[in-house]
């Protein structure tokens, strides 16, 4: 095992333990509704930072990508299966590289 | 001693209950831990690491973002803190679960904690609006969605590494798609999208200027504080 993946691995682990323990022994406190939002909003900034630049950002492919993405959107609004959205989304960036060249 | 088999039937009845469940979930987390694992392998995790984050963490959006950011040569604490961020919202659920949990729980809460997840609270919380929704549940659907997680995660593992060595199919795309395919069901209202989309800008014009950890950081930040901030502009009726 690489010294410092082992090292990453347990320092995410003890955190995410951190945050599941905190909330656990709150007891029956409650959090301010702007605190709530705050955490509430966090996934989505960090899931939109981490799809943007893979797909309209790419330094390749960036026609496919996009092509990809909008079939595997496609995909999962109509049958709102993970697995299908990226099945999807997968076969329509392979098709597009293809016929895009 | 009759009351006490009869707590213990009630007990294991509900732990079945959670535990079925949450089997209608398996379909979203299998393919998800499979995508998670052959990402891992391809970004330089051997088959024991990859497999080891699954059981210590047992966090799949964060398992999948600190991969990610690995593969794009992130710093250690910018991937160390990524992962808090994203699993910041696991203090809210147990707060939230608190008001209908017991205060003694079985098993201890320390490790019922160890194994919250979205989908486990989720259901929790919806049982417990038709009068369940116990620790029996929660430690049910907790045990169910764990053995599917890390049981995928080593069939991804091993499956990953012959994926992996095909550098040209393209498997890089995974990631951006599955954290496209994550982000929409959160985009519930207009200002959902503004931050997402403050988000994806940020990150986008700072690409190439900073380590891309500290890029995903700095742009989550100004998104979560000024994206609620930007007026939206209404259709006019």
């Amino acid at each position: 095992m690489n010294g410092e993946h082992v090292a990453l691995i347990a320092s995410i682990a003890v955190l995410t333990y951190g945050t599941r323990i905190v909330g656990l022994s709150m007891g029956d406190r409650t959090m301010p509704p702007g605190i709530r939002q705050i955490f509430d909003r966090v996934p989505l900034a960090v899931f939109a930072a981490l799809a943007a630049p893979g797909i309209v950002g790419s330094e390749v492919d960036i026609a496919p990508r996009v092509c990809g993405a909008i079939v595997a959107l496609a995909a999962f609004l109509v049958v709102r299966l993970f697995w299908v959205g990226l099945l999807a989304g997968m076969v329509g960036y392979a098709v597009a590289r293809w016929v895009l060249g | 001693m009759v009351d006490e088999a009869v707590a213990r039937g009630a007990y294991w009845c509900d732990f079945r209950r959670g535990f079925v469940a949450t089997i209608a979930m398996w379909p979203g987390v299998v393919p998800f831990a499979i995508a998670y694992a052959t990402l891992a392998r391809a970004a330089g995790f051997s088959l024991a690491e990859t497999f080891a984050f699954s059981v210590f963490v047992y966090a799949g959006s964060a398992q999948l973002a600190v991969v990610n950011l690995l593969d794009a040569g992130a710093g250690f604490v910018s991937m160390v803190l990524t992962a808090l961020v994203l699993n910041l919202r696991h203090v809210l659920y147990g707060i939230s679960l608190n008001k209908q949990l017991p205060e003694e729980t079985t098993p201890p809460r320390p490790i019922l904690a160890f194994l919250l997840t979205d989908e486990s609270y989720g259901l929790t919380i919806k049982d417990g609006l038709d009068g369940g929704g116990n620790d029996a549940f929660l430690f049910g659907s907790c045990i169910s969605l764990y053995g599917a997680f890390i049981s995928a995660s080593l069939a991804g593992a091993i499956a990953g590494q012959r994926l992996a060595d095909k550098t040209d199919l393209g498997l890089e795309f995974v990631f951006p798609l599955t954290f496209l395919l994550l982000l929409v069901p959160l985009l519930r209202n207009r200002t959902d999208f503004v931050v997402a989309g403050v988000s994806a800008s940020v990150v986008l014009l700072l690409r190439g200027r900073v380590n891309s950890g500290a890029g995903l950081l700095f742009a989550v930040l100004i998104a979560i504080g000024i994206g609620p901030r930007i007026p939206v502009k209404r259709p006019a009726r």
